[in-house]
């Protein structure tokens, strides 16, 4: 109930600051901070649109890295999501072995293009020696010690010699660019492949495992350094979905064991890395054994070289 | 609490024509998704056997069309979906749509042995759209009027400008699916359950729309539940254990059980026999769902247990972010007095006053079943915005599709923004002529982000992601889910028809051969470039391929680089520099 005094309050005279009393300067300010969201929203949404890399920044960054850069060397992206772009822009540049590397501890010198002041995460320890600015587009080398690759196992697929071992061995033949170990079987074969595995791109030695089998792969005279550095995966994210069942690797120089791998399903492409200093410097047989529990659809590869 | 007005009808109309434009014409770049290529086959078809009905009375020709037979022909094509939106999409088609025998005419799933006239107004994609930019601007129309009876026109309008200034809304809005008309029927189902707490007339209303709901998609089954939750808090108050006696179920509810499955079997004529089966195949398709795969927070999702978070993190990144305030600061007008009084009870707090027009004694009836009691605004806008998001939320419910599997919370989003807009305003003290300056800058500074947002990404409408997240760039740093459903290779076409050679073989990757033909169909794209399949053996036959990007199809870039030997794409199209499509050219 309102007393006679309230009524009087508000009938009569305001008071000199009326106009700052806080029941009439709060709506005010909630107003104003919502207006101040919409323009933060605003603005941001401009800000972000035209921030994005013009085709010009794209070109001029490709016709400086044609400039520069020395065949060979390998260009990374950053975020990994332009990559496409880059792959457009850059065109013949790239060669497509470039495109499917494990890592690049080889190079001495790794050429970047960049938005958004991202870096990819090879580098983070490698030490920045140029940059050049195209609008949104950045354009980086990076230089760093490179690790001097003796052997690589993918490259040499072709020399090795590859038998299917169970309770009858078969020698897998090379026939049209992989060793086919049964034909009535499509999967089964060992050989270069392209794998995607954490949906990223890969050159590897394919080597489904055999049910009851043990996959040998072979490789003589291989020139040994102090370690031999690797990488497993099962290719396709449908095979990983699908189904499960981890793919063992043993990695042998002539008969002795020296690591195995237990590729889990959903591992990423894994790294692994063998010493073989006890090795290095002389030239030995290398025998990688390709073997799971749970066969099916195991799309196994991998990668190794063997590295100073 | 308003009163609707004739005025407020023209206002609603006016609604309609903007939303019903707006969509019309930003359709036109829109590429066919997936699924509505499927749809455009379904409706043609089940148009076909409407004719073939209409013709065989009208003509009193010797057999009877309603068969066995000729259902299954014409309705079994997409038979695991209620068939309202498809009829009338079919409807569209058949009216509007500018018919060209000559052109795509193997892409029809059936033949018209009759002329086929038609008012040749629109393209045949656009024709099979039109119904959804009807039932979007429907629901625009309901947000306004609901706006206006349960609060202010304010609020009414301000809600139905940030409902379809949401991005993810305008892009459903305009294509020939279920998301944007399950939307409006489920808008319009608790609209007319509202209006009948105090209305018999819209208890048989409810039933009737209900059962259109359940033929539009099959979420409309949660529906009456969610009623339920909200009658029963709304009698709660007036409940007595003396006497003991179970009320007398309120006529909206019988009509909802009754009318609503009526309406659902006699709209479906592959219901018509086999009943049994046919509602088993049904319930077995929704409840057995594939996992598709989602890209979210740089992880493809694919199999169960699914982040709870999800609808929660993509509604935060994709909605316009005063918008969800806006919608906060209404659950907060609701929920300030319940939540003061909670607090009060347990003596944090001193208890408010209570200022209600509801009064006791009720006069609630089993015809207007909450007559007199307090309506509980505020809870029901809470459950319609919120169950949809938790229904996907569920670890268990497949998270494909993203945005668009709770697009039915958003009416009950924007009219809580609405609401809290409409409040802030009333608060102000200021002169009258100031307000009334003020009140149309603040409507559009708040609708704006959305406009804006969309304005920018258009037609990649699932590529959106607000200003929070960053934009689509930022949506792509957090590994967010930029494409589905095959669309976006639309925007290659014309490059396609001026490059491509006489006759090429292109893998169109996930654009389906039902979109690729409705671009024959509608003269988009050159009728000698063929489609070359799916898969590996897709991309080995052809000499032009596309990887549409989404993560888990990173597989595909990689299949056609082994299969052309390079890496380099011919053509990106992107959106705010983040790829949406990469064309290959087999190198000569």
């Amino acid at each position: 109930m309102n007393t006679g005094s309230n009524i009087k309050q508000k009938n009569g005279p305001q008071p000199a600051n009326a106009h700052v009393s806080p029941r009439r300067v709060f709506p005010l300010v909630l107003l104003l901070v919502l207006v101040a969201l919409a323009v933060g929203e605003i603005a941001a949404t401009l800000l972000q649109h035209h921030a994005a890399p013009q085709e010009k920044d794209w070109q001029a960054a490709a016709e400086k890295l044609r400039q520069v850069r020395q065949g060979g060397e390998p260009v990374l992206f950053a975020p990994l999501w332009i990559e496409p772009l880059g792959r457009q822009y850059l065109g013949d540049q790239l060669d497509l072995e470039l495109l499917l590397l494990s890592d690049v501890d080889q190079y001495p010198r790794v050429w970047e293009i960049s938005t958004r002041g991202t870096h990819h995460p090879w580098l983070q320890n490698a030490r920045q020696t140029s940059q050049f600015h195209f609008g949104a587009v950045t354009v980086s080398l990076f230089e760093k010690a490179a690790a001097e690759v003796l052997f690589d196992f993918t490259r040499h697929i072709k020399d090795a010699k590859v038998q299917c071992i169970g309770d009858r061995s078969i020698n897998c033949h090379w026939q049209r660019k992989r060793f086919v170990c049964d034909p009535q079987q499509p999967w089964n074969w060992v050989g270069p492949h392209l794998a995607e595995v954490g949906h990223r791109p890969y050159r590897c030695i394919y080597a489904h495992p055999v049910p009851g089998h043990l996959m040998r792969i072979q490789f003589t005279d291989v020139p040994l350094g102090n370690t031999l550095v690797g990488y497993t995966g099962i290719d396709d994210f449908e095979h990983r979905k699908m189904f499960q069942g981890p793919v063992a690797l043993d990695i042998k120089i002539d008969d002795q064991l020296l690591g195995t791998i237990q590729h889990q399903n959903q591992w990423p492409w894994h790294r692994f890395t063998i010493d073989t200093t006890a090795f290095a410097g002389q030239k030995r047989e290398v025998r990688f054994e390709v073997a799971a529990e749970n066969t099916y659809a195991r799309t196994f590869c991998f990668s190794v070289e063997a590295r100073r | 609490m308003g009163e609707v007005t004739f005025k407020d009808y023209w206002v609603a109309f006016l609604l309609f024509c903007a939303t019903f434009t707006a969509l019309g014409l930003a359709q036109r770049e829109q590429g066919v998704v997936r699924d509505e290529a499927t749809y455009f086959q379904a409706a043609e078809s089940y148009w076909a056997w409407i004719e073939d009905v209409a013709h065989a009375y009208l003509s009193q020709e010797a057999g009877h069309p309603i068969t066995t037979h000729n259902i299954r022909r014409y309705w079994s094509i997409n038979n695991e979906h209620p068939v309202l939106a498809k009829v009338l999409f079919g409807l569209s088609w058949r009216i509007f749509h500018g018919y060209n025998g000559q052109r795509g005419a193997g892409f029809h799933p059936v033949s018209f042995p009759r002329p086929h006239k038609t008012l040749n107004l629109l393209s045949e994609i656009s024709a099979f759209r039109l119904p959804a930019w009807v039932f979007t601007g429907l629901a625009v129309v309901l947000i306004y009027l609901f706006g206006v009876r349960i609060e202010s026109r304010k609020a009414g309008l301000v809600a139905a400008l940030l409902f379809i200034t949401l991005p993810r809304l305008f892009f459903h809005g305009q294509l020939a699916c279920f998301d944007s008309p399950m939307v409006t029927m489920w808008l319009a189902v608790v609209y007319a359950y509202y209006r009948s707490l105090e209305s018999a007339k819209w208890g048989i209303y409810a039933g009737i729309i209900f059962g259109l709901a359940l033929a539009t998609k099959h979420n409309a089954w949660f529906i009456p539940a969610l009623l339920l939750i909200h009658y029963l808090i709304v009698i709660g108050p007036d409940l007595s254990l003396r006497p003991l006696q179970l009320p007398r179920i309120p006529l909206v509810f019988l009509a909802m059980a009754i009318l609503g499955p009526l309406v659902f079997l006699a709209h479906w004529p592959w219901l018509w026999f086999d009943t049994i089966p046919h509602l088993k195949d049904y319930l077995n398709f929704h409840l057995h769902h594939s996992y598709y795969n989602i890209e979210y927070l740089g992880k493809n999702l694919g199999l169960p247990p699914l982040p709870i978070s999800y609808p929660f993190v993509m509604t935060l990144f994709t909605v316009p972010t005063v918008t969800l305030i806006l919608a906060l600061t209404g659950l907060w007008v609701y929920a300030r007095t319940p939540l003061i009084a909670l607090l009060g009870w347990f003596g944090i707090l001193k208890p408010p006053s209570y200022d209600s027009r509801f009064r006791y004694p009720a006069k609630r009836s089993w015809l207007r079943p909450a007559q007199g009691l307090e309506p509980r605004i505020g809870t029901l806008l809470f459950i319609n915005a919120l169950f949809p998001l938790v229904l996907i939320a569920l670890p268990n419910t497949p998270h494909f599709g993203g945005t668009k599997h709770w697009l039915p919370a958003y009416p009950f989003v924007a009219l809580l923004a609405g609401v809290a807009f409409s409040r802030l305003f009333a608060l102000l003290k200021e002169k009258i002529w100031i307000r009334r300056l003020l009140q149309p800058v603040l409507v559009v500074a708040v609708a704006l982000p959305g406009a804006l947002s969309i304005y920018f990404t258009h037609p990649f409408g699932l590529t959106q992601y607000n200003a929070l997240a960053g934009g689509p760039a930022g949506g792509a740093d957090l590994g967010l889910n930029r494409q589905f459903w095959g669309y976006a290779s639309r925007q290659l076409l014309p490059w396609m028809n001026k490059t491509l050679p006489d006759n090429s073989r292109v893998y169109f990757h996930d654009t389906n051969y039902d979109s690729y033909g409705a671009y024959i169909r509608d003269g988009l794209l050159r009728s000698d470039i063929m489609y070359s399949g799916m898969e590996k053996p897709a991309i080995e036959n052809s000499n032009y391929a596309m990887v549409i990007h989404e993560l888990h199809f990173n597989k595909y870039d990689y299949w056609i680089w082994d299969a052309y030997g390079t890496g380099s794409p011919v053509k990106v199209l992107h959106l705010d520099g983040v790829p949406v499509v990469s064309m290959y050219q087999r190198p000569k």
